[in-house]
């Protein structure tokens, strides 16, 4: 299996979502996946476009901002849009951006992708300012990213998109029990907000 | 959810629930043309001004507190044995 992903940096909430992303590499290497990664101003259309059209990867993780109709990248160039969602073709494909799965989500599907699996609403976030430098450490934002992060270590195993899909649910749920006891310390605030990730994330998948 | 539907009672229990939100923690929401890094003094005045993202915010509160009506009780759980 070969892994493209986007890990666009260039302000506070791309930062978080590329440190948080370092994990998945990690998994990937692992499993032995080759990786494509496309690191801040590496995550341009031009390389994405290029790297899926001679590549071929079975695995697309996008990272960055969105909204119902794209995905961006560095800079918030739209990165995938519904005007090249077909060259996701055969692909799965996880992306961790607000709103795309309203209905890029389906286009891309509908123009020959396995699944997608990503968000119908805002994808949100809490952090602690004081661990800006290492978002790696912030408890804060660890209920976020592992639920979210899920889907890929799923998939990166060999998972179904609907068992990834899943596996993330369960992930949403562990957190919000865990926050809902009195180990949660200031953390009990988070629920709500974990909760409407959980609501809005989409898996579609392809006719059989 | 329209303006209309959103009353004081409502941003006042929304206000006090992001009353419990450390100082020093900051959300980000908000899609690619209307990101946001909000303290929770910013989440309060979105909320008040019913903005877009003052919605959203409060949909996430409304969303969990509706959900509470549906909590299940497990019946074997909470069985109680009668010796």
């Amino acid at each position: 299996m070969q892994l493209l992903i986007t890990r666009p940096r260039f302000e506070d909430t791309t930062h978080y979502i590329f440190h948080w992303s370092q994990p998945l590499l990690d998994e990937a290497r692992r499993w032995g996946r080759k990786i494509f990664d496309l690191d801040k101003s590496k995550a341009s259309r031009k390389k994405v476009e290029s790297y899926l059209q001679s590549q071929k990867p079975e695995l697309v993780i996008l990272n960055g901002h969105g909204h119902n109709r794209a995905i961006g990248g560095h800079d918030n160039e739209e990165i995938i849009n519904m005007s090249n969602a077909r060259i996701l073709k055969n692909a799965t494909v996880y992306a961790r951006a607000c709103s795309a799965g309203k209905v890029l989500g389906q286009e891309i599907v509908n123009q020959g992708a396995k699944a997608f699996i990503g968000y119908k609403e805002d994808f949100l976030f809490f952090k602690n300012e004081i661990d800006f430098k290492d978002p790696l450490k912030d408890d804060y934002a660890q209920p976020f990213f592992e639920s979210s992060n899920q889907v890929a270590t799923s998939l990166l195993k060999g998972k179904t998109p609907k068992e990834a899909h899943i596996d993330s649910m369960k992930s949403h749920l562990k957190w919000i029990e865990k926050l809902s006891t009195t180990a949660a310390g200031d953390r009990a605030f988070l629920i709500p907000f974990i909760k409407w990730n959980a609501c809005f994330q989409v898996c579609i998948t392809e006719k059989v | 959810m329209s303006d209309n539907e959103i009353n004081n009672d409502i941003i006042n229990l929304v206000v006090a629930r992001l009353g419990a939100i450390p100082p020093n923690v900051v959300m980000s929401i908000g899609d690619i043309e209307d990101s946001k890094t909000l303290t929770p003094a910013d989440m309060i005045i979105e909320v008040k001004n019913k903005s877009n993202i003052g919605k959203k915010i409060i949909e996430t509160q409304l969303m969990f507190l509706r959900s509470l009506k549906d909590l299940q009780i497990d019946p074997e759980l909470y069985a109680i044995t009668d010796n």
